[in-house]
């Protein structure tokens, strides 16, 4: 018998402290020392749990255990209802987001830590609102769309108002063949491969279910917030052009003079480093870093050489700037 | 390798299940071919192309699904092979019909015999329950059926055939992507092939995984290529309209039958374009209530 572990993905407690229809803001239970509290804002495809798999791979822990406040947003499981939102819908929810944390901590700014799709929304916020933001932290952020990656490629050749016209939202199924179709040799055969080749090491099981679990637990995009960002950021690159506008205000990246963080990953196939580097160069803060990793998008949160040594670098990183 | 596939199922996601057994038969094969090359034998393309199926089936499936599940639709399409079609089923219900006419006739004949013979009259019962249940007179099934067409609304008609139209040119596109992935599969295969002639691989993981790559990095060519981005945007693009335009077939149908209780998608997602723009309203309207009691 092989011994398939029970999956039960999310170590932290957490409660709700802001139900809004499809989103929602979860508030970690700690006792933090830190003055600024950390607000996780993932990225619209996937599940954020990523970042609280299990008990040996978990972000969240790492930074509860630093004694820092952590926040989390929650984008939910798009139905059709929910067909009609907007980019500018998710950066309403976020600025909710930050003034009620300000508001019940009694501070002026938070740290925001976006995460892939979630840090170009954490870019948009930042730009807009500096002065709610203490310090940036941009884990693999695609700001600059126009990378050579096999993703980026197909998605300024694709028609994304017929899927949508068709389909209502972009469905979890049709995003999970498209992220295997990128690369289906290493995806479909060479990690089921290595799976095989481990069978009997119950450590490599629970890691690899759990983490495929979380890949195949895709929710939809919202049909329209699906046209905006391929449209948008992927065929205009509007965010690293400064031409995206939240509600006819336009991005500004002079404004992201807060400290900010970057972390990049090598192999990544999603957001290459490329991706980045423009602005990185371009931003004006002089508190800025950035930490490469040999790893890929995943394995920049989850490897354990990411969980023992990157981490452990980017907590020290948030907690020093968090009094 | 014996795995008990039942322990997996409900535990694992169903993607992981079907990758897993997937990859297990992918394995079995090329072990094989492996141990034909380690015994000298030399090594036939053609063995590989089972590992090609079991790799891109996962893909091709849901392909294929669009293209049989709408062949079953297929009666609906307002061209000449279905007129034909429902007109040859009018005739067979017509000759039904006088069939049944003629026992009626014959019955009614029978009963009145019986009647003659002072037993119980059923002819009046017979005659009623004929009349109860066969169509009215000013109804004529048999022909409505062939111009079931003439009496679809003009939309619903225009729709119908945009959606055939797409649904063959998704075919074609298909069939094209499919033959793209195949001939890029076995290019690879044919160079691993030459590499497996002058490389000596000692171990099967080694060959497997020299396999792998050579075939990756071919597949990192072509899924940037200009041919396979026409191809991939062209079926994508004529499988959605196919999709959009035999919805609103449908829509258009049931919007002209007054007896349709139910609503149509195009309608509902019109109700949640205005709840979300009520929504959006109500948020700005908080907002400056906020900032006005702020001041």
């Amino acid at each position: 018998m092989i011994a398939i572990p029970e999956i039960r993905s999310g170590v932290c407690e957490f409660d709700f402290e802001i139900e809004d229809w499809l989103f929602r803001l979860a508030h970690f239970k700690s006792e933090p020392e830190h003055k600024i509290p950390v607000l996780i804002c993932y990225a619209f495809i996937n599940r954020p749990y990523i970042l609280d798999l299990h008990e040996d791979v978990s972000v969240i822990k790492k930074m509860l255990d630093a004694k820092l406040d952590v926040w989390l947003v929650d984008w939910g499981y798009p139905k059709r209802a929910d067909r009609y939102l907007q980019l500018s819908d998710y950066v309403d929810f976020m600025d909710r987001c930050v003034d009620h944390i300000r508001e019940k901590r009694g501070i002026d700014a938070v740290t925001l830590h976006g995460y892939c799709l979630g840090a170009t929304l954490s870019i948009i916020y930042a730009s807009l609102f500096p002065e709610k933001v203490r310090n940036l932290v941009l884990q693999a952020p695609p700001v600059d769309f126009h990378t050579s990656n096999t993703l980026a490629v197909w998605a300024r050749n694709i028609n994304p108002e017929k899927i949508v016209r068709s389909l209502g939202n972009a469905t979890g199924d049709l995003l999970n063949l498209s992220f295997l179709l990128v690369d289906p040799i290493r995806l479909v055969v060479g990690k089921y491969n290595s799976l095989l080749d481990n069978m009997d090491d119950e450590k490599f099981l629970r890691d690899f279910f759990y983490m495929d679990h979380w890949i195949f637990d895709s929710p939809a995009v919202p049909g329209s917030v699906y046209v905006e960002y391929i449209t948008r950021w992927y065929q205009r690159n509007e965010v690293i052009n400064e031409e995206f506008d939240y509600r006819g205000r336009r991005v500004n990246l002079e404004n992201i003079k807060m400290p900010t963080l970057v972390l990049v990953a090598e192999k990544d196939h999603i957001t290459p480093p490329e991706s980045v580097s423009q602005f990185f160069e371009k931003i004006p803060s002089k508190d800025k870093k950035m930490i490469l990793s040999e790893k890929g998008h995943i394995g920049l949160t989850v490897s354990s050489s990411s969980q023992k040594k990157i981490w452990q670098e980017v907590i020290k990183w948030i907690v020093e700037r968090s009094d | 390798m014996f795995l008990e596939f039942s322990q997996f199922i409900g535990r694992v996601p169903k993607e992981s299940y079907d990758l897993l057994r997937r990859n297990i038969e992918i394995r079995k094969v090329l072990e094989k071919i492996y141990r034909d090359y380690k015994a000298g034998i030399e090594i036939n393309p053609a063995d590989f192309d089972f590992i090609f199926d079991e790799i891109f089936r996962y893909f091709f499936r849901p392909l294929e699904l669009a293209i049989a599940n709408t062949m079953l639709f297929s009666f609906l399409l307002p061209d000449r092979k279905n007129i034909r079609l429902l007109e040859s089923f009018s005739e067979v219900f017509q000759t039904y019909d006088n069939f049944l006419k003629s026992l009626k006739d014959h019955l009614r004949l029978t009963f009145s015999i019986f009647e003659r013979d002072g037993m119980s009259s059923w002819v009046e019962e017979f005659e009623e329950f004929f009349e109860r249940y066969k169509a009215p007179e000013i109804y004529d099934f048999n022909r409505s059926l062939s111009e079931y067409f003439f009496a679809l609304p003009n939309k619903a008609l225009k729709h119908i055939s945009e959606s055939f139209e797409a649904w063959e040119r998704f075919g074609g596109d298909y069939f094209n992507f499919k033959n793209l992935l195949m001939e890029t599969y076995r290019s690879a295969v044919k160079e691993f092939i030459n590499t497996a002639k002058t490389k000596k691989f000692e171990s099967h993981s080694y060959f497997a995984s020299e396999f792998y790559d050579t075939v990756a990095r071919k597949f990192d060519d072509l899924l940037k290529s200009e041919e396979y981005l026409k191809v991939q945007n062209s079926m994508i693009s004529n499988l959605m309209d196919h999709f959009y335009h035999f919805r609103k077939f449908a829509e258009e149908w049931l919007e002209n039958t007054p007896l349709n209780p139910f609503a149509t998608v195009s309608q509902i997602d019109e109700a949640y374009k205005r709840i979300t723009d009520l929504r959006r309203k109500i948020l700005e309207l908080e907002n400056k209530i906020e900032e006005i009691k702020r001041r």
